[in-house]
């Protein structure tokens, strides 16, 4: 693996000065493709809650209150965690910023169980 | 192994041999596909006595799914916009070379779920490539499995497109404007906009079609309050910009060979270019066009009709360009240049037949039938099929360094092109009399004209077999390639033939003069 990075970094240095700019541009278009990816979805979840109000107030009211919320929460933090370690690599604290990448894996790993837990409660896979 | 791997890609697209491998690949697909199509032309022959109805409804759908999201979408922009894009503009590579490695992978990924799909025990997908709601969510066909690697094919295209956007924003040579692009990297732009901004649509309503067959979501299935027409809405959403991700760098392939053949710059440069992004924006509000029947109001279909004749304004500028670029032109009639002409006649058919189904009134009779099957084909096989044969003749001694035999090319040209009307436009006719498309079998009046379609099929398959032997010997036995045979003034013609890793020694400076 590290040979890896090694190699590819002399790779890199052999061309060109690295384009931030360019990867910038790649990140906001990939960002645009997610907002009409996910734009979808709650395009069809809106037209289907206008649709049957009651039915999706009856499905909300038999959610699990605690899972749900801790899993909230643990997505925001895994979020925070994140920023964090972006700060702290420009900060040049690398250490620091594996500690917190490795924080945010776990707490999607969290999340995933717990998600898996609530689903298998309900029955949802059928 | 692991660093034997590392090498294996870093070198992936530089050597150039990944970059034709996707063409060998592509290329193999397409092969498939065309035996599934000479199969379901057999059974037109003759109903019932080669397959049955079940086996009929999966070729014809196995045939859709392999030349649509394996075939002709890729086609260009992968097999050729890889290798050509980064050359036209003066740049060693592509804005992200890892990404781009990673979307090929994620394409093979799709096509061995599609395969899984197909050859799994339980019955292959046969709902029609479309995937149409309610039957797709009741079916127990592998239609998770299937509509799993369209999903997974539909990210490799957005990640080629937001590439080659990326690309062509950031890594122009020095004095490479915008307008002095070459016309098949500006179709690669409106297209890797289009497959931005369309293909996610299409990845979320799969995934909703995933979600009715396995958690029981019934977004789209009627008997738990869903509505099937809006998956026909958000599916035609992407999938009528997605028949412009396949048409819009086939005209820029056109527009790359004519002006080279007729020995004349292309008249009307900045034309062919506005109506390349007009086609992707007007494409992106037509798709009501292929749902008149299926339940909208008078309003929506007279708005969508309207649209769609809209579409047909730049595609007109573009073949008024060419012709233009043809006029006084020295015509040199080389394979590329064959095909090219080709692609005018037949495309022409397509569009304009493409116009009359789009009204309202011929369109209740015509929808469904084998005038739709007619029209889409000279659309796609005779727009983007020809264009991707003209790419092949005319980039093909450039990418592999080797020269084929012209006069096999031309036979091989010759047998496509009459295959290609005799099969194909006796739909035309059988449509308009009221055969409908997708059925097993038909009464006798209608026996004629399938007999004439499937010898024409019989003629197109020794076209290509003569083709693509022609172009196999070639890569054994061809003369070295020159770097400039056909007298092209873009950048590709001044580097070797094959171009050297990294493309250029030194990145060009374009100047005034071209």
């Amino acid at each position: 693996m590290k040979t890896g990075i090694e190699e590819e970094s002399a790779m890199e240095d052999k061309r060109e000065e690295r384009d931030y700019g360019g990867a910038k541009y790649g990140m906001w278009f990939f960002l645009l493709t997610e907002i009409l990816f996910f734009g979808g979805m709650f395009l069809l979840y809106s037209v289907f809650r206008y649709r049957f109000p009651d039915q999706f107030h009856a499905g909300a009211s038999e959610e699990n209150l605690v899972l749900g919320s801790i899993n909230t929460v643990l997505l925001l933090t895994s979020s925070l965690f994140m920023a964090a370690a972006i700060t702290a690599v420009k900060r040049g604290n690398n250490k620091l910023s594996v500690i917190l990448q490795a924080l945010t894996v776990v707490s999607g790993v969290i999340f995933l169980i717990i998600k898996g837990t609530e689903l298998s409660i309900s029955d949802f896979i059928t | 192994m692991e660093d034997g791997n590392m090498d294996l890609q870093s070198s992936f697209y530089h050597d150039g041999g990944g970059r034709r491998g996707i063409l060998g690949w592509l290329l193999s697909f397409f092969s498939v596909g065309v035996m599934m199509g000479l199969l379901i032309r057999l059974n037109l022959l003759s109903p019932g006595r080669f397959m049955g109805a079940q086996r009929y409804n999966e070729l014809f759908t196995i045939h859709g799914i392999i030349m649509i999201f394996l075939f002709i979408i890729p086609g260009l922009p992968v097999a050729f916009g890889n290798f050509f894009l980064p050359i036209m503009i003066g740049a060693r590579d592509v804005a992200f070379p890892r990404l781009n490695r990673l979307s090929w992978w994620i394409y093979l990924t799709g096509a061995t779920i599609v395969a899984f799909a197909i050859f799994l025990h339980g019955t292959p997908p046969d709902t029609g490539w479309t995937f149409y709601a309610p039957y797709s969510i009741r079916v127990k066909a592998n239609i998770a499995l299937a509509v799993l690697g369209v999903f997974v094919l539909g990210f490799s295209s957005i990640l080629t497109g937001l590439n080659f956007v990326t690309t062509i924003h950031r890594m122009r040579a020095p004095g490479m404007t915008w307008f002095k692009m070459p016309l098949f990297a500006w179709t690669l732009y409106a297209t890797g906009w289009v497959q931005m901004l369309a293909t996610p649509v299409l990845a979320i309503t799969l995934v909703f079609i995933i979600l009715g067959r396995i958690a029981g979501i019934g977004f789209f299935d009627p008997t738990k309050g869903g509505d099937p027409i809006l998956y026909e809405h958000l599916f035609w959403t992407y999938s009528h910009p997605a028949v412009y991700i396949m048409i819009l760098p086939a005209m820029g392939v056109i527009s790359e060979i004519i002006p080279v053949f007729a020995r004349k710059r292309i008249y009307g440069y900045h034309a062919v270019v506005f109506s390349a992004l007009g086609i992707a924006i007007v494409g992106y509000f037509v798709w009501g066009h292929h749902m008149f029947v299926s339940g909208m109001s008078n309003t929506a279909r007279v708005i969508f009709s309207f649209i769609t004749f809209l579409v047909a304004i730049p595609t007109g500028v573009k073949i008024f360009n060419w012709l233009g670029t043809l006029y006084k032109g020295s015509i040199v009639a080389d394979s590329p240049m064959l095909y090219a002409l080709s692609f005018l006649f037949l495309f022409s058919i397509g569009g304009l037949t493409g116009l009359i189904q789009g009204a309202l009134a011929p369109n209740l009779q015509l929808h469904g039938t084998y005038w739709i099957v007619g029209h889409f084909h000279y659309v796609m096989f005779g727009g983007g099929g020809f264009a991707i044969f003209a790419g092949l003749h005319y980039w093909f001694p450039k990418m592999f360094g080797k020269m084929y035999s012209e006069r096999l090319a031309k036979l091989g040209w010759f047998l496509l092109f009459i295959g290609f009307n005799v099969l194909y436009f006796p739909m035309f006719i059988l449509g308009y009399e009221g055969m409908p498309r997708r059925y097993f079998d038909y009464p006798p009046r209608f026996h004629t004209g399938n007999v004439i379609s499937t010898v024409g099929s019989w003629i197109l398959a020794v076209g290509l077999i003569i083709m693509f032997g022609n172009l196999i010997r070639s890569l054994f036995r061809g003369e070295k390639a020159p770097s400039d045979p056909w007298g092209g003034r873009t950048l590709e013609w001044t580097v070797p033939s094959p171009p050297p890793s990294e493309n250029f020694g030194e990145i060009p400076v374009i100047g005034d003069g071209e």
